[in-house]
């Protein structure tokens, strides 16, 4: 007679792997090896980490200025006097402020929209924070807004979307420059990339 | 005997696709001969990635597929036809995503349809050479899908009496396989009232070829009625609104 699975495993364990196996990018058998990790971890290092968790869905919000993620409200960057207030860069994901953040050339501050209008998966443009831009366009003044959405199809409508609405609020509404990476090779470029390029050439 | 090849070439229209894992994307891309896949494809969210630029939504492309135990997985992608002006025009590309649903949801995992393919393929290139047309377009895509599908209705003879006289058509019933006569018409429920004239637009885009539609210049009342019924026509058969409709 085959025994039942979750016999095999204490209840809190098989509890915790199927827990883990909801993460994103984790299966079945990472959720397993991890659990069998924090086994063996001393209960101090566990504790960090839940501590940690719950740390994070306690104390991060939104900043009401910018809707980044954060633990104060306004974020470090909107409370930041020394950077560029006339300036806004609007990005798909919170994640996308730690790329420009990398590059130490960005100076102006940020807008995350929490996603792109999508209307295959259902978003639109009232499931994004374009209401809070327009509110935050209304009390600040804004030199220039620059649309960093993803060079995606999706990307591409939601910049074309918010150039349209914001065209008359904002004296200059700019996009991300579209073309080669560095170190990218010319011969697996596809045709929209270079096409891209070839209309975003500078004089040198 | 199983086939020995670890990998297959395959022409396909790219549908849709979602994050998945560290760097990559889920595409769910149309073919020819194959039907609608889902296949995996890694490090397309890598700027350098020789393959993102080809897998764009709506992009046509000549792909590399290697078969894997749960998903098969894309290693060469290149594209043979794009539709630039697509991307340039915020209306268009909310009708081209509804199309995109409308094949999505049409064709199911792995079923070869050829027809099918053929009338995404010619819509796209269709919208990117002329965008006025639009909404004829689109009738015309739901009228024929629903025929490419094995759904089709007929819209030239009552199909309970099969009287052939088209003045006296005056609904239509899912139920019945399309148009109905007036006679005919009260004494079934749910049939959906409508103009003859309508019923006669909707029969010849029903058989006429997609080139001669894009021509016809039809009243806008008209053009209104037919796509609120071809609308109908979809959403019963599929007994679900489209989501990228709700955004239009």
């Amino acid at each position: 007679m085959q025994i039942p699975e979750q016999h095999h495993t204490v209840n809190i364990i098989s509890k915790l792997i199927n827990e883990l196996s909801k993460l994103p990018g984790i299966g079945s058998k990472s959720a397993q090896r991890l659990v069998y990790h924090f086994v063996k971890l001393p209960k101090s290092e566990v504790l960090e980490l839940s501590t940690a968790l719950v740390e994070l869905k306690e104390k991060i919000i939104y900043c009401d200025i910018c809707q980044n993620l954060t633990d104060e409200n306004p974020c470090f960057i909107c409370s930041n006097n020394q950077r560029d207030q006339k300036l806004i860069c609007v990005i798909e994901e919170p994640l996308d402020i730690l790329a420009f953040e990398r590059t130490r050339y960005y100076n102006g501050l940020y807008h995350v929209l929490h996603g792109v209008i999508s209307p295959i998966n259902g978003v639109g443009p009232n499931n994004l924070k374009i209401k809070e831009l327009l509110n935050r366009l209304k009390f600040n003044e804004v030199e220039e807004i620059i649309l960093a959405t993803n060079p995606s199809i999706e990307g591409e409508s939601t910049a074309m979307y918010l150039q349209e609405i914001l065209r008359d609020l904002v004296p200059k509404v700019t996009r991300l420059a579209r073309g080669l990476p560095v170190g990218g090779d010319i011969e697996y470029a596809d045709q929209m990339t270079i096409m891209r390029a070839l209309q975003g050439r500078q004089e040198i | 005997m199983v086939s020995r090849e670890h990998s297959y070439k395959t022409e396909a229209i790219v549908l849709n696709s979602k994050s998945f894992g560290e760097s990559g994307h889920i595409y769910t891309i149309f073919t020819p001969n194959l039907g609608k896949l889902s296949i995996n494809a890694n490090g397309t969210k890598k700027p350098k990635s020789k393959l993102a630029g080809h897998l764009q939504i709506t992009n046509r492309c000549n792909l590399i597929i290697s078969k894997g135990r749960n998903i098969d997985t894309i290693t060469g992608a290149e594209t043979t036809e794009l539709f630039p002006k697509i991307r340039g025009d915020f209306a268009l590309i909310n009708n081209v995503f509804y199309i995109i649903e409308l094949f999505d949801v049409f064709n199911p995992i792995n079923e070869s349809n050829i027809n099918s393919y053929e009338l995404l393929l010619q819509s796209l290139r269709d919208l990117n050479d002329d965008n006025n047309n639009t909404s004829l377009l689109i009738l015309y895509i739901r009228i024929n899908i629903l025929k490419i599908s094995g759904w089709g209705l007929n819209f030239s003879v009552c199909n309970i009496c099969f009287a052939e006289s088209k003045e006296n058509l005056s609904a239509i019933n899912t139920l019945y396989g399309g148009a109905l006569c007036n006679k005919c018409a009260v004494t079934t429920t749910n049939s959906l009232s409508i103009d003859s004239q309508s019923i006669k637009i909707m029969n010849y885009i029903s058989i006429a070829p997609q080139e001669k539609i894009l021509s016809l210049e039809l009243d806008i009342p008209v053009l209104k009625r037919c796509l609120a019924v071809s609308e109908y026509l979809i959403n019963d058969n599929l007994g679900f609104n489209l989501k990228t409709k709700l955004l239009l």
